[in-house]
C-alpha cells in the first residue's frame, strides 16, 4: 500500500473484500450469461425442430391433394358427378381453364364463391403462378382467393390438353395450426412472402402482418415483438413447398423463467456472500481493528504517563493480540514510570532551585533595596547599588521565565480573566520602552483601533507577552521604528502586532523561533537572554486562546502578532496615578509590632533593616525574630505581635503550621490581637498562592520581596500611615546620538581605549567600573551609558564608540 | 475544509449537469394513435401501420410515438377503442376507417381533449363542424359531383349504379350527390342497384347486368376484392363500356380480381397518378422496397397527416388546441406528399384525378 500511501486496516481489508465481491460478481455473471445462452439456444433449437416437423406434416398433407388432382384430371368427364367430386375433399374449388386463363367450366365452389363461368384468373399473383404451371409442380403461393377474399392456396395441373385449377381447402390447414398452436404453446402462422399473416394458430393474437425484413434473421432470445399482452420470439422459415413463411412465436416465458431463476440465483448467492462478508468484516473489526484503534487511542495517554491514564482491558480474543497488548503495557508502564520520576524530579529540582536562588536573592535585593533608601549614598555608591540590584533583577527574571516555562509544561499555569482597562495596559506596555527607545534613538510608536476601554482577559499575561515582544523588537532593532499596534479584528476580538525595522530573521530560522533556549543568529549575536522569551510568549498567547506568528524579511524587520477573545465588559477605566516613593513612616502613630520569622538570618535582616529604616523618632514599628515556626508561636503568644512575616519553609515547624496554629490561637482568645500574617515564600512553583492563604496567611509575596509590595500589605492591612517624596525624581535631559559620540570623543583617550576593549570583549563588569569612573564631570552621557550597561545593550556601545572616532578626527 | 471544498464543488457539478440535461434533453415523445383495421391481415389496415413505421425509421427524431387502435372498421367499436387510448394519454389520433366508424365517434372530438386527422371518411355529416376533428381529404358531395361530371363527358345514357349498403354513411350521401349532379347535367340515365359488396354472388346480378348499358359504377369503398369480381361480371356483359369505381377502391386487389376488366376501369383519385407525381411514385417505392408490397392510397394521407402533427410538435405545439390552432394559422400547409389546405372547419376541397391506366398504376 505504499505505493497508494498509508491507509488504515480497516479501509484496506474493506478495499480488498470489495474488490474480491466485485470479481466473483463479475464471474458469475459471465458464468451464468453463458449458461443462459446455452440454454436459450437449445430451446430455440428444440422450437426449430418442431417447425420442421409441422414443414414435413403440411407436405405430406399437400402431396396427397397433388395426388388428388391428378386423380381428377385422369377422370373421364363423365364420370365427374357431385357424387365423385364429393370425394376430392382437399379442394373448395375446381375449374377447368381456357388458355386465356378464363374460367371454361366450374366442377366445385365455394358457397359464397364470387368466381363465374367467364371469369377470367388474369391478375395478380395467381396469374403469375398460371402461367408457370407445366415447369414444376409447386402449389401456388398463399393469397386471397378470388372467391370470398379468404387465404388460399391454388394448385394447377396440365392434364389432356387441358388446365385444371383447384383452391385447397385450407380448413384442415387452419384446424392443424390451430390444435398445434394451442398444445404446444407456440402459436404458428402462415405467411405470405409480402408479410401478410394468412393464417394464424391463435387469431387473438390480432397479428395481421409480420415485418420479414426485421425478424427473418435468426432468432433471439433478446429481440422479441409483444402480441396479445405477451413477448414472443418469431422464428420465420422459408417459403416451402406449401407456398409460404411458416412463422413460429416462442414465448419467451419459459427463458424468461429460467433467466429469472437463474438471476435469483445469482442474487441470492451474492446477497448471501455479502452478508458473509460484511458479518466477517464486522467480526474482524470488533475483534481486531477496533481495539488496535482503541489501544492506539490511548497510547498518547501512556506515553505521556498521566495518572489518570488507565490501561485497556486486556479482553482480546486473540492471543496474538493480548500479548502485544501486554508486552507493550509493560513496556508503556516502566516508561510511564520513568517519566513520572523524572517529571518529579524536575518539579523537586525547580522547587529547591527556585528556592535556593531566591533565598540568597532575597538577601542581596533586600538590602539594594535597603541601602538605596539612604539618602547618604554618594553617586559612585548609588550607582554601584544600582548594578547589584538590576543584576539580581536580572537573574530573578531568568528565575521566572524558567520557572513559567516549568508552569506551562506541567499545565499548573491557568488563565485568570478578570475585567481590565486594554487601553492603559497598551499605554503602559509602551511607556515601559519610551525612554528606552528614546535613548537608542528608536521610534517607538503605538497605534490603537476602535478598541473597546474595558475587556475582559488576563491582563498579566497580556502584559507580560507584550513586554517580552517589545524588548525584543527593541534589542533587534538598532535604527528606526517600534510599533506596537493594537486593532479590533472582530466583534470580541483584538489583533496584537509588534512590528519592526531590525535586522529581522532568516526564514529558515522562523521554525525554531518558538522552541525554548533556541536562539537565532541575530539572537545569538546579541549579548543577553536565554532563548526563553518568544517560546515563552507563545505559549503564553496560546494558553490566552490566541497563536503567535512570525513573518520577518531578513535586513528590513519582523513582525510578531496574534489575536485573543477579549470580550468587551462594563467598568470604569484605571487611572495609573503614580505615587511618589514611601520615605518613611509617618510619625505619631500608635506602635506596631512586627514579627519576622525565618530560619536564615540573611533573610530576616534586609527585611527588617528596610522596616526599620522607615521607623520615625520615636519608632513606630518594634521587631522580633524568631528561626521557626515553633519560636514563632511561642513570640506570638509572648508578645502579640500586629504583623508576622512568615517564612513557609523552615525546619522544627513549617511556616504553615505555625500560621494555623497562630490563626488557632488567635480564634480562641477574641480578646487577642488580630495579627495579620504575611506570607513569604522562595518556592513560588510549589507554593501557590492559593494553597498559601487556605492555611490561613493574610498576603501573600514573593521572595526576593519587593519593598513597595510590602508597604502596600502595611498601609492596607496594618493601616500604617507613610511618608511619600514630595515628587518624582526628574529624569535625564535626553541627548542625541551626536552629542553623546562628541561627549565621548572629549573624554580621556585611556579610557575610552578601555571602554573599547572591554566593549569587543563583552565584558559588562568592566564597562559598568568604567562608567562609574566617569563620575559627576558629565552627567548626561554617564547616565546614558548606565542605562545601556543596564540593559547590556553591547550594540549601542559599539555605535556610539564609532560615532566617537569619527568626531575624534574633527577640529575641535 | 478541503473536504467540504470538495463536497460543494461535487454538489455544484452534480447541480449544473442536473440543469444542463434538462436544458439539453429531448422533448419528450407524444404517443399518436393510427385508428384502423389493423388485424385485417389484408392490405387494409397493416397498410397504415407500415406507413407509419416507415414514417418513424424515416423522420427518427421526431417526437411522433405511434399506438395502434383497432377499430377493426366497425362502428360499434370505433369510440370505445378510441375512448381507451384516450384513456392511456393518447390525445392524437390519426384514422383510415369509413365514414360509418367516423360519424360514430365523432363527439370524442367535440373539445381538446383530443385532436383526429381523419384520411377516409368523406361523409358530408362530418362536413362544416367547428370541433377537433380534421379531414385531408375531400368530402363525398364534391366527389360524387367530380365523379358525375366526369361521367357525363362519356358516350352513352344508361348507367349501372351498384350502391354498397354496408357502408351507408358514405354511400347514401354520396349517391345522392352523384344522381343530383349527373341529373342536372340532364343525359344520363341512372339504373340504380344497392347490394351488400362482401355478398356479391355472380349469379344473381348476371341477368341485372346483362340489360343493356353503356356504364357501370360501383359507389363502394373499403377496398373490397369483390369489386373487381363485380367489374370482371360487367365486362364480361359489356366488354366496351367503362367502368367507374369510387377513390376507396384504390387497391392492388382490384388488380387481382378485376382481370381484363382492368382496362376498362376509370379510378377517381384525390392524388395524381404516381407516374405524374414523382413524390408520390418515390414513396411507393420506399413503401414497397421496405414491405415488400403495393399500400393502398390511404396510406399517402396517413403520410400526409403525421407529417402535419409532425411539424405542429417540432414547434412546441403538444395540445390538441394548440395543434389545432396551428393547421388552422395557415392557409396551406406543405407535405412532402403535397400541400393541405384547410378551411375553418378542418375540411379541405380537393382536385381530382380519374385514371384510366389502372393497370400501371397499380402494378
Amino acid at each position: 500500500m505504499t505505493l497508494f500511501g498509508r491507509t488504515t486496516f480497516w479501509r484496506y481489508t474493506l478495499f480488498l473484500e470489495i474488490g474480491s465481491l466485485t470479481l466473483t460478481t463479475a464471474i458469475l455473471f459471465v458464468a451464468v450469461w453463458f449458461t443462459l445462452a446455452g440454454m436459450n439456444g437449445k430451446y430455440l433449437d428444440l422450437r426449430r425442430a418442431d417447425a420442421a416437423r409441422v414443414h414435413l406434416f403440411l407436405a405430406s398433407h399437400l402431396d396427397a391433394a397433388r395426388e388428388s388432382l391428378a386423380a381428377f384430371a385422369a377422370l373421364p368427364e363423365g364420370e365427374r358427378s357431385p357424387a365423385v367430386l364429393n370425394l376430392f375433399s382437399a379442394f373448395s374449388d375446381i375449374y377447368q381453364l381456357d388458355s386465356r386463363l378464363g374460367v371454361q367450366r366450374i366442377y366445385k365452389a365455394a358457397s359464397d364463391s364470387k368466381v363465374f363461368v367467364g371469369y377470367a384468373f388474369s391478375g395478380g399473383k395467381l396469374a403469375g403462378y398460371l402461367a408457370s404451371v407445366g415447369t414444376h409442380n409447386d402449389l401456388s403461393e398463399i393469397m386471397r382467393g378470388h372467391e370470398d377474399d379468404a387465404p388460399s392456396v391454388y394448385f394447377a395441373i396440365r392434364a389432356a390438353g387441358q388446365l385444371y385449377l383447384g383452391r385447397l381447402d385450407l380448413s384442415y390447414v387452419q384446424n392443424f395450426l390451430t390444435q398445434f398452436s394451442r398444445f404446444s404453446g407456440t402459436p404458428l402462422m402462415l405467411v405470405a412472402s409480402d408479410g401478410f399473416v394468412m393464417l394464424s394458430g391463435d387469431p387473438a393474437l390480432h397479428i395481421a402482418t409480420v415485418d420479414l425484413k426485421r425478424w427473418q434473421e435468426t432468432p433471439n432470445p433478446h429481440r422479441t415483438l409483444s402480441a396479445g399482452g405477451r413477448r414472443w420470439i418469431p422464428m420465420i422459415s422459408g417459403v416451402d413447398t406449401i407456398g409460404a413463411k411458416i412463422a413460429i412465436l416462442i414465448p419467451t416465458e419459459l427463458l424468461d423463467s429460467q433467466r429469472n431463476a437463474l438471476l435469483i440465483l445469482l442474487a441470492a448467492f451474492m446477497g448471501g456472500l455479502i452478508l458473509l462478508v460484511v458479518i466477517r468484516h464486522r467480526r474482524i473489526n470488533r475483534l481486531i481493528v477496533e481495539p488496535i484503534v482503541s489501544f492506539a487511542a490511548k497510547m498518547p495517554v501512556l506515553e505521556q504517563g498521566l495518572p489518570s491514564s488507565t490501561p485497556p482491558a486486556n479482553t482480546y480474543q486473540f492471543e496474538e493480540l493480548a500479548s502485544i497488548q501486554s508486552r507493550i503495557l509493560e513496556a508503556m508502564t516502566q516508561a510511564r514510570d520513568a517519566a513520572q520520576s523524572a517529571s518529579q524530579a524536575k518539579s523537586e529540582f525547580l522547587a529547591n532551585m527556585s528556592h535556593e536562588i531566591r533565598t540568597p536573592l532575597n538577601a542581596i535585593l533586600g538590602f539594594a533595596q535597603v541601602l538605596s533608601r539612604d539618602p547618604q549614598l554618594n553617586l559612585t555608591q548609588r550607582e554601584s547599588l544600582c548594578t547589584i540590584k538590576r543584576s539580581g533583577e536580572h537573574l530573578l527574571n531568568l528565575i521566572n521565565d524558567i520557572l513559567d516555562m516549568a508552569k506551562i509544561e506541567a499545565g499548573r499555569m491557568a488563565v485568570k480573566t478578570a475585567p481590565f482597562d486594554l487601553i492603559a495596559l497598551v499605554a503602559e506596555s509602551q511607556a515601559f520602552f519610551s525612554q528606552r527607545a528614546h535613548e537608542r534613538g528608536l521610534v517607538l510608536t503605538g497605534e490603537t483601533s476602535m478598541l473597546p476601554r474595558m475587556v475582559s482577559g488576563d491582563a498579566v499575561k497580556l502584559r507580560q507577552v507584550l513586554i517580552n515582544l517589545l524588548g525584543n523588537a527593541m534589542k533587534f532593532t538598532t535604527a528606526g521604528t517600534v510599533t506596537l499596534r493594537v486593532e479590533a479584528a472582530a466583534a470580541e476580538t483584538i489583533a496584537f502586532s509588534i512590528i519592526d525595522t531590525g535586522v529581522g530573521i532568516a526564514p529558515q530560522e522562523i521554525e525554531r523561533l518558538f522552541k525554548p533556549f533556541g536562539q537565532t543568529a541575530s539572537g545569538r549575536e546579541a549579548t543577553g537572554g536565554t532563548g526563553l522569551g518568544l517560546a515563552l510568549s507563545q505559549q503564553l498567547v496560546h494558553l490566552m486562546g490566541g497563536e503567535l506568528r512570525a513573518q520577518s524579511t531578513p535586513g528590513q524587520g519582523s513582525r510578531f502578532s496574534f489575536t485573543l477573545v477579549l470580550p468587551p465588559t462594563a467598568g470604569e477605566a484605571t487611572v495609573d496615578l503614580t505615587e511618589p516613593p514611601i520615605v518613611g513612616l509617618a510619625p505619631g502613630q500608635p506602635v506596631c509590632r512586627v514579627l519576622i520569622v525565618d530560619d536564615l538570618p540573611d533573610n530576616r535582616a534586609p527585611l527588617r533593616a528596610l522596616l526599620t529604616g522607615l521607623n520615625p523618632q520615636p519608632p513606630v514599628l518594634e521587631f522580633q525574630e524568631a528561626a521557626d515556626g515553633a519560636a514563632a508561636v511561642a513570640v506570638w503568644e509572648r508578645w502579640q505581635p500586629q504583623v508576622v512575616f512568615m517564612d513557609m519553609r523552615m525546619p522544627v515547624m513549617s511556616g504553615e503550621e505555625a500560621t494555623r496554629r497562630i490563626k488557632a490561637l488567635m480564634a480562641a482568645r477574641p480578646q487577642t490581637v488580630r495579627s495579620t500574617i504575611v506570607a513569604l515564600t522562595a518556592s513560588v512553583f510549589t507554593d501557590s498562592r492559593d494553597e498559601v492563604l487556605a492555611c490561613g496567611c493574610d498576603e501573600f509575596a514573593c521572595k526576593p520581596f519587593r519593598a513597595e509590595e510590602l508597604f502596600a500589605i502595611l498601609e492596607r492591612r496594618v493601616g500604617l500611615r507613610f511618608m511619600r517624596a514630595s515628587a518624582p525624581p526628574a529624569a535625564a535631559l535626553p541627548l542625541s546620538d551626536e552629542q553623546l559620540a562628541e561627549r565621548l570623543a572629549a573624554l580621556p583617550a585611556g579610557w575610552r581605549a578601555a571602554l573599547r576593549e572591554a566593549v569587543n570583549l563583552g565584558d559588562f563588569g568592566r564597562i559598568g567600573t568604567l562608567v562609574t569612573q566617569l563620575g559627576q564631570d558629565d552627567s548626561g552621557l554617564r547616565t546614558v551609558l548606565a542605562q545601556w550597561a543596564y540593559d547590556f545593550d553591547l550594540d549601542a556601545f559599539a555605535a556610539l564608540i564609532g560615532r566617537a572616532d569619527g568626531f575624534e578626527g574633527l577640529p575641535s | 475544509m478541503k473536504k467540504r471544498v470538495l463536497w460543494a464543488a461535487l454538489l455544484v457539478v452534480v447541480a449544473a449537469s442536473l440543469l444542463l440535461w434538462r436544458a439539453l434533453r429531448p422533448p419528450p415523445p407524444i404517443p399518436v394513435g393510427v385508428v384502423g383495421w389493423l388485424a385485417a391481415a389484408a392490405v387494409v389496415g397493416s397498410s397504415e401501420m407500415n406507413a407509419a413505421d416507415l414514417f418513424r425509421e424515416e423522420h427518427p427524431r421526431s417526437r411522433i410515438r405511434v399506438r395502434p387502435v383497432d377499430d377493426q372498421w366497425q362502428p360499434e367499436k370505433t369510440a370505445p377503442a378510441i375512448a381507451a387510448a384516450m384513456s392511456e394519454g393518447v390525445r392524437f389520433f390519426v384514422s383510415t376507417h369509413p365514414s360509418n366508424c367516423a360519424v360514430a365517434s365523432i363527439h370524442l372530438f367535440a373539445d381538446p381533449r383530443a385532436l383526429l386527422i381523419n384520411t377516409a371518411s368523406t361523409s358530408p355529416a362530418l362536413t362544416g363542424q367547428d370541433d377537433y376533428f380534421f379531414r385531408i381529404v375531400a368530402d363525398a358531395v364534391q366527389e360524387q359531383r367530380a365523379i358525375a361530371r366526369y361521367v357525363d363527358r362519356l358516350p352513352g345514357t344508361r348507367i349501372l349504379v351498384l350502391q354498397d349498403e354496408s357502408n351507408l354513411p358514405y354511400t347514401d350521401p354520396a349517391f345522392q350527390a352523384f344522381a343530383t349532379e349527373l341529373h342536372s347535367l340532364g343525359r344520363w340515365q341512372i339504373v340504380h342497384r344497392p347490394l351488400m359488396v362482401p355478398k356479391f354472388k355472380p349469379d344473381e346480378f348476371a341477368p341485372i347486368m346483362a340489360q343493356p348499358y353503356d356504364a357501370l359504377y360501383i359507389l363502394a369503398g373499403s377496398f373490397q376484392a369483390a369489386i373487381g369480381n363485380m367489374a370482371q361480371l360487367f365486362h364480361h356483359l359489356h366488354p366496351a363500356a367503362p367502368i367507374l369505381l369510387t377513390p376507396w377502391a384504390r387497391s392492388p386487389a382490384i388488380l387481382e380480381t378485376a382481370g381484363p376488366a382492368i382496362e376498362r376501369i376509370i379510378l377517381p383519385s384525390q392524388y395524381p397518378s404516381r407516374h405524374d407525381d414523382p413524390a408520390i411514385d418515390a414513396y411507393f417505392r420506399r413503401f414497397h422496397a421496405r414491405f415488400g408490397y403495393e399500400p393502398h392510397a390511404m396510406t399517402i394521407g396517413v403520410w400526409q397527416a403525421l407529417e402535419l402533427l409532425d411539424q405542429a410538435f417540432s414547434r412546441g405545439y403538444d395540445t390538441p388546441a394548440k395543434v389545432k390552432q396551428y393547421l388552422l394559422s395557415a392557409p396551406t400547409h406543405q407535405t412532402s406528399l403535397g400541400p393541405i389546405a384547410f378551411d375553418a372547419t378542418g375540411d379541405v376541397s380537393r382536385t381530382f384525378y380519374f385514371i384510366q391506366d389502372l393497370q400501371k398504376e397499380l402494378q
